[in-house]
């Protein structure tokens, strides 16, 4: 039996398969993927409301080209968010742009199997083949759980494969089965409600002409089942789908039917799917005991305890700001060391000259400033993955949700908003798993005000000068400080939630149903795999926008040239003063003023609109442009703390060097962010308005900070 | 792991012990819905359905959401979601 519109569609890839990998969240499908896959992937995304699908490819047996399209865990194919709209697409090959699949690969958790066997069921009744990677094996043996599985691959027309992907066992089986030339469509046969029943049975024709099926039993039995997929969808929430106007009409129409004559039908419809799947299940499993779930109840009892989990939380979270900040610092010296030593060299090595310069002050340093704060971003990735992969995190979203409901948004949110702590572009992409629209639409406007990982830059650096030096020796002071940064960032976009959720995102709360895995040993390789892949966009935009923009700025810095009456080139200070980008910084002055700011920081500001860890490089260049004369480069901090207003006192006071901060922790300077809200919202008014109101509330309080400061006497 | 099939499914709007209503540690088997939302049709496909056996476990910190078990699963639910599933508290 040929596969719905696979034919039509084979040609455009080069893979021999490609599969479509489905499974309800925490089931292993990550951590098979990867085992599948390795370093041959890519993080797939789709513009308009979207997800992210990991897209990878892997070898047959007989070296057959495999693709496997990664989409993000659910329990079940019907569509409650935009999120599951656009992975539903993607499964069925209605996206276009992504390979189309023409098998499903459905990962199972074997300690599970009734969650599991719902979704498979779905995927089994949309007529293509199905491979059923019943996973975690072992610790359904420890439960005394026994599985069928012949019985399964009987009744649903499966192949069944036990395995444990963590340990790599069963994966040389699943490859064999996977590059296997003929595999038989699966099948399902679930008891609808009658009124259901008529109505795929009356939209069935036009799902098959969609799908290019043939009139026979079969394929309308495929039909009907693709029919009440879309039949179930939550409408009036979900953007536009991939069906012609028509059907999607006829689709409203029969839903409207339904919900008058039964207002529970959908209830009804997963109510039948659960009794089908408990027969089998009845039939296909036997459990000797029921797991206990004994070791995570244990650390759920202190970890979820109404005091020890409080102190717990905290201390996980001291301890990875104060990992980031302080032991960090040896690797950052390290770099450091490196790029200061590199830029010595060029110009020692190379002729004078403006081309030695720009590699030198612009190019090397630039990028250099950038660079070093790569041992920072790998640390809090590697925290976050450890957060997810052990299972804390959706514990933390629990422990929080109360908290967070009380400020009009989801416990979920904190994993989008712990993400911005690292960079706010994933963090945003990460609210698609929020199922309520309004409360998806304020994590996405709040999120960056959470720190994220560019304003370290800038944070470490008023700390050193501060507190007088870098690194370890800053201690306690310099962890105190960033706390409290961290801390005013995240209360600001609390009371902003609770701000735009009575404005101009009122509505009614969502729910709050997640899973809390048991407790499980990370992967190293998982959580290797994951800070690969931030620290290559990481290196990536320090390759481009910002290796750009330091040349870009160096060019600013030294041109027009100034000269001396005798005609030799005029020292640093006197040729950033006259420059374009001095130009534009004192003009800026008056208004950055009242923040402490002189027009050395206006410029910095200014380039940290593009990206904001270009803050630091800017002044890096600035400085190193400045001290062109001397015979080296002067560190910066130094160079900082020996800065000057016109008449003798310190422009890097601490309280500028708070007033600094704080504006950083508030303004919108984020080029790419902006862009992320555009996609994510589809319009230009919610990035605008960020943009506003965020540096303007910037502004605002830096004026507070530096202007309070003053009348209190510092 | 195992569904009651023999338990009839009761669907109303009617004053009855739900979800909100058990002890931490306190079993009960699902009797039906009172309404429909969005978080329940997920609850449903997690496996909450009328017949199911589910434990409630405990409440968050801060004294919401719910920590419940259905067949091998830890879930989560506010306690507006659990005010609407009917339950029969097991002696």
């Amino acid at each position: 039996m040929p596969t719905p519109s696979a034919s039509a569609t084979r040609s455009t890839t080069a893979a021999d398969f490609v599969y479509a990998m489905v499974g309800k969240p925490n089931c292993g499908k990550t951590t098979l993927f990867n085992a599948l896959t390795g370093l041959r992937q890519k993080v797939a995304n789709y513009p308009g409301a979207t997800v992210e699908c990991f897209q990878g490819a892997t070898r047959g047996h007989h070296g057959e080209l495999i693709a496997l399209v990664d989409l993000p865990g659910t329990y079940s194919l019907a569509v409650n968010s935009p999120d599951e709209a656009v992975a539903r697409e993607v499964m069925l090959g209605l996206r276009s742009g992504t390979p189309i699949p023409d098998r499903f690969l459905v990962v199972a958790d074997a300690t599970n199997l009734q969650n599991c066997l719902f979704l498979a069921t779905q995927a089994a009744e949309l007529g293509k083949p199905v491979i059923l990677a019943l996973n975690m094996m072992d610790e359904a043996a420890t439960h005394g759980i026994s599985i069928d599985t012949q019985a399964l691959e009987t009744e649903l027309g499966l192949t069944v494969i036990p395995m444990q992907a963590n340990r790599g066992v069963g994966i040389t089986e699943l490859k064999i089965a996977m590059s296997r030339k003929e595999l038989p469509p699966a099948r399902a046969t679930v008891p609808l409600p009658e009124r259901v029943a008529e109505a795929t049975h009356a939209l069935a024709p036009d799902f098959e002409k969609l799908l290019g099926l043939k009139n026979t039993p079969e394929e309308m039995e495929i039909a009907s089942n693709h029919a009440l997929l879309w039949l179930t969808d939550i409408s009036g929430e979900i953007g536009p789908t991939s069906l012609n106007a028509d059907l999607a009409l006829k689709v409203a129409e029969w839903q409207e039917k339904l919900e008058k004559v039964d207002p529970l039908w959908r209830s009804e419809i997963i109510a039948a799917r659960q009794g089908y799947v408990a027969t089998l299940i009845n039939r296909m499993v036997s459990d000797q005991q029921t797991s206990e779930f004994t070791i995570t109840n244990r650390i759920d009892s202190v970890l979820l305890h109404p005091i020890a989990g409080w102190a717990s939380l905290a201390a996980v979270m001291f301890t990875i700001f104060y990992s980031i900040f302080s032991l960090a610092a040896y690797p950052m010296d390290l770099i450091d060391g490196a790029f200061s030593s590199l830029g010595d060299w060029v110009k020692t090595t190379l002729p004078a000259g403006q081309f030695t310069n720009l590699l030198a002050d612009g190019v090397i340093a630039g990028v250099g400033g950038v660079l070093i704060f790569l041992p920072q971003i790998l640390l809090l990735f590697f925290f976050i993955s450890l957060l997810e992969a052990s299972g804390y995190m959706p514990r933390i979203a629990f422990m929080l949700d109360r908290l967070f409901s009380s400020f009009g948004l989801d416990g979920r949110a904190f994993i989008p908003l712990l993400s911005s702590y690292a960079c706010a572009i994933p963090g945003i992409m990460a609210a698609r798993t929020i199922r309520s629209p309004l409360e998806r639409m304020t994590t996405i406007m709040i999120a960056p005000w959470m720190s994220c990982s560019a304003r370290l830059p800038v944070y470490m650096l008023m700390i050193a000068v501060i507190v007088g030096g870098t690194g370890a020796s800053a201690g306690f002071t310099g962890t105190l400080i960033m706390f409290v940064a961290y801390i005013l960032g995240t209360g600001g976009a609390l009371i902003a939630a609770l701000i735009l959720r009575r404005t101009n995102l009122k509505g009614q709360a969502g729910g709050f149903t997640i899973e809390l895995p048991p407790y499980r040993w990370p992967s190293w390789w998982n959580v290797l795999l994951t800070m690969r892949d931030r620290a290559m966009i990481f290196v990536r935009k320090a390759g481009t926008i910002i290796l750009s923009i330091s040349i870009l700025l160096w060019v600013l810095l030294n041109y027009p040239q100034a000269t001396m009456p005798d005609g030799e080139p005029a020292p640093g200070n006197v040729q950033i003063a006259q420059s374009f980008a001095g130009q534009v910084g004192k003009a800026m002055q008056p208004v950055i003023e009242p923040l402490g700011f002189d027009w050395k920081i206006g410029i910095g500001i200014l380039a940290s609109f593009a990206a904001r860890e270009v803050f630091v490089g800017t002044m890096g260049i600035i400085y190193s442009v400045e001290s062109a004369d001397d015979d080296g480069t002067k560190p910066l901090l130094e160079a900082l703390t020996e800065e000057r207003w016109a008449d003798g006192t310190l422009v890097f006071t601490p309280l500028t060097c708070l007033s600094l901060i704080v504006f950083f922790i508030f303004a919108m300077q984020c080029m790419s962010t902006l862009a992320i809200v555009k996609r994510e919202t589809n319009s230009w008014f919610w990035p605008l308005f960020q943009l506003t109101f965020m540096t303007g509330t910037a502004y605002l309080l830096s004026l507070i900070v530096y202007q309070g400061g003053r009348l209190l006497g510092f | 792991m195992r569904l009651d099939l023999n338990t009839l499914p009761i669907i109303g709007n009617f004053m009855d012990t739900t979800l909100s209503d058990l002890q931490p540690r306190q079993s009960a088997l699902v009797k039906g819905f009172k309404q429909i939302s969005p978080p329940l049709l997920r609850l449903q496909e997690q496996g909450v359905v009328a017949g199911t056996r589910i434990q409630f476990i405990r409440r968050a910190p801060l004294g919401d959401p719910y920590e419940i078990r259905v067949l091998n699963l830890l879930l989560t639910l506010r306690e507006h979601e659990a005010a609407s599933i009917l339950v029969k508290v097991e002696s």
